[in-house]
């Protein structure tokens, strides 16, 4: 079994490397900075995994709560990988196709070239636009409260009651 | 589910779609943390573990 691992970082590599770093991955990890996966598989939110067959069928899928340092998670794998039949093969909620959200990721790709020359400010507002278009896009969402509070995010623990504070605000 | 190829972060499609278990995987390419570009059909043949997370 070979893991893939992408990374959902519109703020790209440098952001996801030390987590790579600390797991001491062996597996390759992509960077998917206009979640054109989320968009391609139809999730909204992560962590996610699907498991895929050697002819590239899905044979198993997870929308939430799967991350291969958990052992839940690697027990999952595991089992199929030594050729079990999983007992359930999808876990978690699919994301409602719509026209939202292909809008808002839209925005979010929009928004990103901004970013990319420096814009902060401006992709920011785009960024705010397709979370007001589609507020269940968590994807985008908390990439922008990650670019707005990098302090929330990337010095020491990530602060998830900041975070619950942040969606009861609706932000 | 179709099979459109996607590249570049290119959407060939801007449809957002489901992808259930018995269907084939959409392929896509991805560049790596170190830049080089990686296709979810360079594992056909093997069993793969595709997980999406991310820093935040």
């Amino acid at each position: 079994v070979e893991v893939l691992s992408v990374a959902m970082d519109a703020q790209g590599a440098e952001r996801a490397r030390p987590y790579v770093d600390k797991a001491r991955a062996t597996f390759v990890t992509v960077v998917d900075e206009e979640n054109m996966l989320g968009q391609l598989y139809g999730f909204r939110a992560i962590p996610n995994g699907f498991l895929i067959d050697e002819q590239g069928v899905v044979r198993y899928k997870k929308l939430g709560g799967f991350d291969v340092r958990k052992a839940e998670t690697s027990s999952v794998v595991q089992r199929w990988a030594a050729g079990s039949d999983l007992s359930e093969s999808a876990v978690g909620h699919d994301t409602q196709s719509g026209s939202e959200l292909s809008e808002s990721n839209a925005l979010l790709r929009q928004g990103l070239e901004l970013y990319r020359k420096g814009d902060v400010a401006e992709a920011i507002a785009l960024w705010r636009k397709g979370v007001e278009l589609d507020p269940a896009n968590y994807i985008l969402r908390k990439q922008v409260w990650a670019v707005e509070n990098p302090d929330k995010f990337y010095s020491g623990d990530i602060d998830y009651i900041w975070q619950k504070e942040q969606t009861e605000k609706g932000l | 589910m179709d099979k459109t190829f996607v590249t570049g972060g290119i959407m060939a499609t801007r449809t957002s779609m489901v992808v259930n278990v018995g269907e084939e995987a959409p392929d896509f390419a991805l560049p790596s943390l170190d830049g080089n570009p990686i296709k979810l059909s360079d594992y056909r043949g093997k069993k793969v573990v595709l997980f999406m997370w991310a820093s935040w």
